[in-house]
């Protein structure tokens, strides 16, 4: 359909329309950077004084940019009274994830109506590779013990976490590309690379 | 009235979060909590 070339038969209207319901379509296919296109322009080209359409399109635009690394500012939220991101927000950049589930619970009721609960639980995979990144910089070095990691996340996501979930936790954010480097099974450590090892996470397509 | 666009625009979105600095409070707490386990 986008190689029809039909775009200059609709209104620009009915273009942010199409857009805002094609970028929530490709937010649940998890094509966030086809979502993030789709529904920017939606947002960038939806009418100055229609204040209500903005806030709507913000609801999928903010997940779809959270997930690619992109934070919404105080400034955002407040213009669109959208507090509810706003402990969301704070506690995947500190990688706390036992707040992110307590700020996902508190207004559980607005992101369920929303269809977007389950999208943003995605965005604890982000939470924990900053909790890496953070250990990273703290114990500076390109070694790190999985006991580390693990004690850094008994402390901010669950107290009885196993060391295999760690493990697969990892596995899954150097799978992802959110984390360079490998875990070496003999030392119990998980190495990282020299360079880049946490790429910024709108460089990383997952 | 563009330039105002633009500069909202600016103040939508942050990428400076992604930062290496660890004196932050969290930061400082999570360094304690791994120091109480002798780690850091």
């Amino acid at each position: 359909l986008e190689n029809a070339n039909m775009n200059s038969q609709f209104s620009l209207a009915q273009t942010v329309t199409y857009n805002y319901f094609t970028g929530m379509k490709s937010l649940f296919d998890s094509d966030y950077k086809k979502a993030e296109e789709l529904l920017s322009f939606a947002f960038n080209n939806c009418h100055p004084e229609a204040h209500k359409n903005h806030r709507l399109i913000l609801i999928y635009l903010i997940p779809v940019k959270m997930l690619l690394g992109h934070m919404p500012s105080d400034h955002l939220l407040h213009k669109y009274r959208l507090q509810e991101f706003a402990p969301v927000i704070q506690s995947v950049k500190e990688g706390n994830v036992r707040r992110l589930d307590e700020a996902l619970e508190a207004n559980a009721h607005f992101f369920w109506g929303n269809g977007i609960y389950l999208i943003l639980e995605k965005l604890k995979i982000i939470a924990f590779r900053n909790i890496c990144k953070k250990v990273a910089l703290i114990v500076d070095s390109h070694q790190i013990h999985i006991q580390v990691i693990m004690t850094a996340m008994k402390h901010l996501y669950d107290d009885s976490i196993t060391l295999e979930e760690v493990h697969c936790i990892l596995a899954n954010l150097i799978f992802e590309g959110k984390i360079k480097g490998y875990i070496s099974l003999q030392y119990q450590k998980l190495v990282i690379s020299k360079q880049n090892p946490f790429p910024p996470l709108s460089s990383v397509t997952a | 009235k563009e330039k105002d666009e633009t500069e909202e625009e600016v103040n939508l979105w942050e990428d400076n979060w992604d930062d290496d600095n660890i004196e932050e409070d969290f930061s400082k707490q999570l360094k304690s909590e791994l120091e109480k386990k002798s780690f850091a």
